[in-house]
């Protein structure tokens, strides 16, 4: 068999790969915060492109749909915390597109109950929240009350906000990016299973 | 055309599955010992192939060439294909695990299908032989855009909705397909005319 067109063939895959580094398909990211009371989401395609009217759900721990609703032409989506549970923000692109973002309890807690919900609670804490130290540490809790919960309220505020690109920075940095190690990975595997397809069909 | 995990409801998986696998196993019989580097070169192509993409409307796609797999391959595009897909899930999480059989079947059996239905035009004239190419690209990714909608309908979405807005969402795919389908048969009638389908009358079944 003539090699040289062989090569040339082989040429495709590696011009293609050439091109791969900018070029991700085929999968949807989802990524949500809290800021307060409001729980933003934004949604891309690998390649940085925003999803706009994608469907987002948004499911609690059971599974059961609270509210729905569509990405605007940025990609981007919000919604005021229905209530305090793992939740999970489901974006539906059509066609099969699906990303999921868990939130979970802890995310939402200091947001959710510092504001209001719950004036009794700093009298109540330390049964509740504090399960397991307070027979060992009676101090804690005390020295967490008495701040005015103004401050509390104002510092988590401040937190949201100031954290709010690192919380980004850290979400881009968890998307699953193509790496060329993968694709030449993949092409490895390739060229391994012809090895072993060869072994198998060879003629005795 | 990857349809991710937790979309479809179980009894279409069990059925992608199990048809994918039923394709694979007629695949690799017929997989002869002087095929197997093609198949693997042509795997390899699909499986890099899918990085290519072009950002559309509300979406995004990218290249499949399932069209140019199946017309060099036949039955044998379906472990290439399952193989090139098993690997974008593994490592980019393209489709999935769970979905592997039904993304199997989306891409190679228009793969099949365009098989039996251009190859014996490759070696007719040059004008006939283009043509068919270039219907085999277009029209395995149309098809596959069908599937799509028809592994959809029975979860939530509507058939005709849904397969038209992957087909439409295509359209620009599908000429591309076609124009890289009919460059790569020209190539190969002029340069190696012994890799395209029904040079060794063996190959034709």
């Amino acid at each position: 068999m003539n090699v040289r067109p062989l090569c040339l063939l082989c040429l495709v895959p590696a011009l293609l790969l050439l091109t791969a580094g900018a070029a991700l398909t085929h999968r949807v990211n989802v990524f949500a915060w809290v800021e307060g009371n409001t729980v933003f989401v934004e949604c891309k395609y690998p390649d940085g492109t925003k999803v706009h009217d994608g469907v987002i759900r948004v499911l609690d721990s059971v599974g059961k749909e609270l509210l729905n609703g569509k990405t605007n032409d940025k990609g981007e989506f919000s919604f005021k915390l229905p209530k305090q549970d793992d939740l999970t923000v489901v974006l539906e692109a059509g066609m099969g597109h699906r990303g999921d973002w868990p939130l979970s309890k802890q995310d939402l807690a200091p947001a959710g109950d510092a504001p209001k919900p719950e004036p009794a609670a700093p009298s109540q804490p330390a049964p509740k929240t504090e399960a397991p130290s307070p027979a060992a540490n009676e101090p804690a809790p005390a020295t967490a009350s008495p701040s005015p919960p103004g401050i509390d309220q104002a510092i988590e505020k401040a937190l949201d906000k100031k954290l709010a690109p690192v919380m980004r920075m850290l979400a881009e940095m968890h998307e699953p990016k193509v790496r060329l190690t993968d694709v030449l990975g993949g092409i490895g595997y390739i060229v391994g299973l012809v090895g072993v397809a060869a072994y198998f069909k060879r003629k005795p | 055309m990857h349809i991710s995990e937790g979309v479809l409801s179980g009894p279409v998986l069990l059925s992608g599955a199990a048809l994918a696998a039923a394709g694979t196993a007629i695949g690799l019989k017929k997989l002869d010992y002087d095929q197997i580097a093609k198949a693997g070169m042509l795997s390899g192509a699909f499986f890099v192939a899918s990085l290519i993409h072009v950002p559309l409307g509300p979406t995004s796609v990218h290249l499949i060439m399932n069209g140019l797999v199946g017309l060099l391959l036949g039955w044998a595009a379906f472990p290439a294909i399952l193989v090139a897909l098993a690997l974008q899930a593994v490592f980019f999480q393209f489709g999935g695990i769970t979905t592997l059989g039904v993304n199997t079947l989306i891409m190679a059996l228009p793969a099949v299908v365009c098989y039996y239905l251009f190859a014996p035009l490759l070696h007719r004239s040059p004008a006939v032989a283009l043509t068919a190419a270039f219907t085999c690209g277009f029209l395995a990714v149309l098809m596959a855009g069908i599937i799509v909608g028809l592994a959809l309908m029975f979860t939530e979405e509507k058939f005709f909705e849904v397969a038209a807005a992957v087909v439409a969402a295509h359209l620009p795919v599908m000429i591309i397909e076609g124009v890289v389908t009919a460059l790569c048969v020209a190539f190969l009638k002029k340069v190696q005319p012994s890799m395209l389908p029904g040079y060794f009358p063996k190959e034709v079944s």
